[in-house]
């Protein structure tokens, strides 16, 4: 195992290697749905705001 | 050997470039949540935009309106109607467990400002706001990225966000309240962060029943570290923290006290009775890899603690197959357990004199899975349509669906 040379960084500009294809609307409605429902919060970044759901 | 030199330093310099200038886009997207059996109905339009200011300076906005509607289950009396607000002295036969109907609108917003300094490191500043009938919060958030060695492949992130919020609270049955007089039982002081500031924000709210407004204070930091592994594979990990203070129930969520089922055959409904303070901390794992050339996969394991009681774990894990240079499908699992909050129980013949109680489900020992189904067609170079479907059920409490429709247009 080596770590990359810069130019073999290509994949990592692939969207497929970020969560939800880097649609960041889907990522926050899927955290506000467990953020919602479970007693569990934090872990996905300080950036996101409050609500009344909890 | 010079040639090849030179080509491999400006291949280099282009690829870094492309890291990190992002694409400017609009992003739209509509989501429909539903729960079984008709309890929870969430329409979400949402609008995201991201723009570059050279190669210095991106900013991104976004747009959501959540119209929620549906039923919350609870405890009330039922001899004074099926409300959150059907709290008093009653007859153990009144005594109910049952859907709170409920409607609310959510309009949030954020916007980020992220700047890049001549190391590459970046800062972003943001700011976001969430308002509904009878809550409304604001939040401003900083992070730092830096990275750890010149080829970039290591790097360490620290973030902290600060977060003001008010809620309104229904004062009957209700401790916490200072200014509420009860006829029939007399008001108890509040010890509670009482918002007594002389603003506007005192507001009654009629619909929800709403009398008096508290404060909550949410303070949260995030490290973070990624490490390159090989030209296909990333590792990421973060610790996390969280400290709540203030009204931290939720203002429709009742317990039963002092249920006897002899002598008097009497009980009270109560506003639950959560710790006014709640501290929180936990880790992630996460390892990112493409697996060939069109296949992708993203697996994270959190684990979480608080000092409520609660512990939970989360494994989460995202398979993407480009199928064509069009179409990339997607499927993925999550699971997540916890144990219950110190101050919970479920039942109508538990609760007496505890400070602390909460009948809350949400406060419970459960597991719950989740199922996610997506497909993204690029139509052009510049716009790409998203369809997607999502399966979450907590193991003998509810499941819910929701469906996603989007599309990208790159500028």
């Amino acid at each position: 195992m080596s770590a990359p040379k810069p130019w073999e960084k290509e994949n990592f500009s692939k969207d497929t290697l970020k969560d939800r294809c880097a649609n960041s609307l889907l990522s926050k409605f899927d955290g506000h749905v467990y953020f919602s429902k479970e007693a569990t919060k934090g872990g996905g970044g300080v950036a996101g705001g409050g609500c009344g759901c909890n | 050997m010079q040639l090849k030199s030179k080509i491999s330093v400006a291949a280099s310099a282009l690829l870094i470039a492309s890291s990190i200038a992002a694409e400017d886009y609009v992003s739209v997207q509509y989501i429909q949540y539903d729960e079984d059996s008709g309890r929870t109905t969430v329409m979400s339009p949402s609008i995201e935009v991201s723009k570059d200011f050279g190669a210095d300076y991106t900013l991104k906005a976004s747009f959501v309106s959540d119209s929620i509607s549906g039923a919350s289950p609870t405890w009330y009396d039922s001899s004074t109607g099926a409300s959150a607000a059907s709290r008093d002295e009653t007859s153990i036969g009144s005594v109910r467990y049952g859907d709170i109907e409920y409607n609310d609108n959510r309009l949030a917003s954020t916007i980020m400002l992220t700047t890049r300094f001549v190391s590459d490191d970046e800062l972003s500043v943001g700011y976001a706001r969430s308002y509904e009938r009878d809550y409304s919060s604001d939040e401003i958030n900083l992070q730092y990225l830096h990275f750890l060695d010149n080829s970039k492949n290591r790097s360490i992130s620290f973030g902290a966000s600060y977060q003001q919020n008010e809620v309104l609270v229904y004062c009957k049955g209700n401790d916490a309240c200072s200014n509420y007089v009860d006829t029939d039982s007399g008001a108890s002081a509040a010890s509670r962060d009482r918002d007594d500031d002389d603003d506007d924000d005192d507001r009654r709210d009629g619909s929800s029943g709403a009398s008096e407004s508290f404060d909550i204070t949410v303070v949260s930091a995030e490290v973070g570290y990624t490490q390159l592994l090989t030209p296909d594979s990333m590792l990421k990990a973060s610790l996390f923290f969280a400290n709540e203070s203030g009204y931290l129930s939720n203002p429709y969520m009742n317990v039963v006290r002092d249920y006897r089922a002899s002598n008097s055959y009497t009980a009270t409904i109560k506003a639950e009775n959560k710790p006014d303070t709640r501290t929180s901390y936990g880790a992630v794992l996460g390892y990112v890899s493409a697996l060939t050339n069109t296949v992708a996969s993203n697996t994270s394991y959190r684990i979480y603690k608080d000092n409520w009681g609660i512990f939970s774990h989360t494994i989460d894990t995202k398979l993407y197959y480009e199928l064509s240079d069009s179409l990339t499908l997607g499927t993925g699992l999550r699971y997540y357990t916890q144990s219950a909050a110190d101050f919970y129980n479920g039942k109508k013949d538990f609760f007496t004199t505890e400070v602390h109680a909460s009948s809350d489900r949400r406060m419970s020992s459960f597991s719950a899975f989740g199922v996610m189904l997506s497909a993204e067609y690029k139509l052009s170079s510049a716009l790409s349509a998203n369809i997607g479907y999502n399966y979450y059920e907590q193991i003998d409490i509810f499941d819910a669906s929701y469906y996603t429709i989007g599309a990208k247009y790159k500028f």
